[in-house]
């Protein structure tokens, strides 16, 4: 399954690249162009993908998450990341991030759910906006995005 | 300049109280990153990167490599404690070092797992500070045929790290130089797969691209990854400090891991976790009592610990001597440095000579450095390791965000990263490892252009690559390398590499290649 999903994978890109080096405009005599470079990469993948494809019955790669608690927790991960991103500039670094710090361990930590847990997150959640914030808005001097405190 | 001038002017550059600092705080870093099981030195290094933004390049490579050596060391405190090795290279540690914690040894496995990794550390940088500039002289009779050579054989033993393919391997060192064509062509300016957005035109930035596959998609492999139950060891450490009769008895084990560490870590794709491998099966070889080893073996630790020390240096010196690096680690190291503006290879020896002998002085104190903190400081590191992940992973992404943010102050990299992150994390799922795709990325513009440069000098003749010796001689063995499992598969039916089979079936399939 991996082998010929990575073979497609492969064969797909190669072949998305190889045609869209035809927009590129061509040159005339000895030098290559820009299409020279991707095109030659985009054939040696062609290949690659072709060889994947031709193998059978070796599956490789660790495989994606069966069961069904992992693919929710990394769906809601990446959800939750996406988020994170959408949110950083408007809300600014301090609340995003404590908001999805919280979150995320709340979800992540599986079991005992009482009010000590809340505030272990809550407390994590502080200390880590804290100490990140300070060390790079005066310890590097960058600017983390305001936001609400802008 | 004389050789000992040329030293005394390293060292000024070394004996700075910010050197000085930045190697004491790197290596305590790379210890705890080490440490904490499923961080690798690769993504220490990945995620700590942007810490080093501001500062003189003496000071953020000094802090770098001194997590790189700290995190191949600090992997075996989990090794030792909790049966988890904090780092792939630490894997064999656990069958000795485990089984003396729970005899009440740890203390005393710690002590020696600490020093091993010490003498095995400083003996490798030294070498590594002899053999490189030797190295790299014969790397500046290169030019672009050479280049293009040499590139080609970099992608061709990188593809090995792969876990069940090289040509996975080579899957991922051909996107990568596929990445690597993104934004403005370097002769005729022509911006290429930008798709219209002006933060392409410059090409991806390597650190988000390098935090996305190394920080934020392993940290989506700890979500997604089943638990494990840690049985921790909890007694009192106790005597850590190892004796001197303990240790004498172990010079032979010493001088031999060291030798197998560094030959190993000079091999392409080859890094610290094969040399831990080989070099606990040579000492029990070699040991009175083979019987001892997995129960208890003190030269169990201390073999495999000196190994996977004493690759870092062998590591290195293809690196920085010609521009290759042989694992990922090294690969994501060899980035930092082209940010910094140093570009490995054997110009970097001619241009800036005082850093670099002030760097080969920086890893022995790093070494020498974790030695001591390892010592003095084994029941504080010995807490890391109980740090629930639950708490450490959003940490990491949050370190991702803000790391890859701090680059220019823009959220376009954050998005970058992240997409990294997501696209990194199904490609290692599918057998397709991210270190391939770091290496395409970091030497596609060289091959691009040297491979243009070359056709255009030669009229387009392509028998230019195999008229010339050195650049003739690397794709030869580029192609001997791409063709080795098939000539493997052969061998084996005849029964020969019996040897090599079972070292490979000894490792899981993750550790290869990757520290």
């Amino acid at each position: 399954m991996s082998d010929r999903l990575s073979g497609l994978v492969s064969v797909g890109c190669a072949a998305f690249v190889f045609l869209w080096t035809f927009r590129f405009p061509p040159i005339t005599g000895y030098a290559l162009g820009p299409a020279f470079f991707p095109r030659l990469i985009s054939l040696g993948l062609f290949l690659c993908g072709l060889l994947l494809l031709a193998r059978r019955g070796r599956a490789g790669g660790d495989g994606f998450p069966a069961a069904p608690r992992e693919r929710g927790a990394l769906a809601v991960t990446i959800g939750l990341s996406g988020l994170y991103l959408v949110a950083l500039e408007p809300m600014g670094f301090v609340v995003a991030t404590f908001l999805y710090v919280v979150v995320l361990t709340f979800v992540m930590r599986v079991g005992r759910r009482d009010w000590r847990v809340v505030a272990e997150n809550v407390a994590f959640a502080v200390a880590v906006v804290a100490v990140v914030y300070m060390l790079f808005r005066f310890g590097f001097r960058v600017p983390l995005p305001r936001g609400w405190f802008g | 300049m004389s050789f000992i001038d040329q030293l005394l002017t390293s060292a000024e550059i070394v004996g700075s109280p910010y050197v000085l600092l930045a190697v004491v705080v790197g290596t305590a870093m790379g210890i705890i990153v080490g440490a904490l099981p499923g961080f690798t030195a690769t993504m220490g290094v990945a995620i700590l990167l942007p810490f080093t933004f501001a500062t003189p390049p003496e000071i953020g490579i000094t802090l770098l490599l001194g997590v790189y050596v700290g995190a191949i060391y600090g992997g075996s405190i989990s090794a030792i404690l909790i049966n988890v090795p904090g780092t792939p290279a630490a894997m064999i540690t656990t069958i000795d070092g485990y089984a003396l914690a729970r005899r009440g040894r740890a203390g005393e496995a710690l002590g020696v797992a600490t020093v091993s990794s010490c003498v095995g550390g400083v003996i490798s940088a030294i070498v590594l500070g002899l053999a490189a500039p030797q190295i790299a002289e014969f790397g500046l009779m290169f030019s672009a045929p050479e280049y293009v050579g040499l590139v080609v054989f970099a992608l061709s033993v990188m593809a090995y790290v792969a876990p069940d393919s090289v040509v996975k391997g080579l899957v991922g060192g051909l996107l990568g130089l596929l990445l690597a064509t993104i934004g403005m062509d370097p002769n005729t300016s022509y911006p290429r797969f930008t798709f219209g957005r002006e933060d392409l035109l410059g090409g991806l930035e390597l650190v988000p691209v390098m935090i996305g596959l190394f920080g934020f998609a392993e940290a989506l492999n700890h979500v997604a990854g089943r638990r494990r139950a840690y049985a921790p060891v909890t007694e009192a450490l106790t005597n850590v400090v190892p004796r001197i009769k303990t240790l004498l008895k172990l010079w032979k084990v010493f001088t031999r891991s060291s030798v197998i560490g560094l030959a190993v870590g000079v091999m392409p794709a080859a890094g610290p976790t094969i040399a831990s491998v080989i070099a606990y099966n040579e000492a029990r070889r070699n040991s009175r009592t083979p019987e001892e080893f997995g129960k208890g073996a003190v030269e169990g630790v201390a073999a495999p610990e000196t190994a996977n020390n004493a690759s870092t240096g062998g590591d290195l010196i293809p690196t920085l001597a010609l521009g290759i690096p042989g694992d990922a680690v090294t690969a994501v190291l060899m980035g930092a440095f082209m940010i910094k503006g140093l570009i490995p290879g054997p110009l970097l020896f001619r241009d800036h000579r005082d850093l670099v002998y002030a760097l080969f002085m920086v890893l022995i104190l790093a070494n020498l450095c974790f030695g001591v903190m390892g010592l003095i400081g084994a029941r504080l590191f010995s807490r890391v390791v109980r740090v629930p992940r639950y708490f450490l992973t959003p940490g990491v992404i949050v370190l991702c965000v803000v790391g890859s943010f701090a680059l220019a102050n823009s959220v376009f990299d954050v998005i970058v990263m992240f997409m990294f992150g997501i696209f990194g994390f199904i490609l290692q799922r599918l057998g397709i490892p991210a270190p391939p795709i770091i290496l395409g990325l970091i030497l596609g513009p060289m091959g691009e252009e040297n491979l243009r440069r070359a056709l255009d000098m030669f009229e387009g003749d392509w028998t230019i690559f195999v008229r010339r010796p050195i650049s003739a001689t690397l794709l030869g063995l580029a192609a001997f390398s791409m063709a080795w499992p098939l000539i493997r598969g052969v061998s084996r039916r005849a029964g020969l590499w019996k040897a090599v089979t079972n070292l490979r079936l000894a490792l899981p399939r993750k550790a290869r290649g990757d520290s």
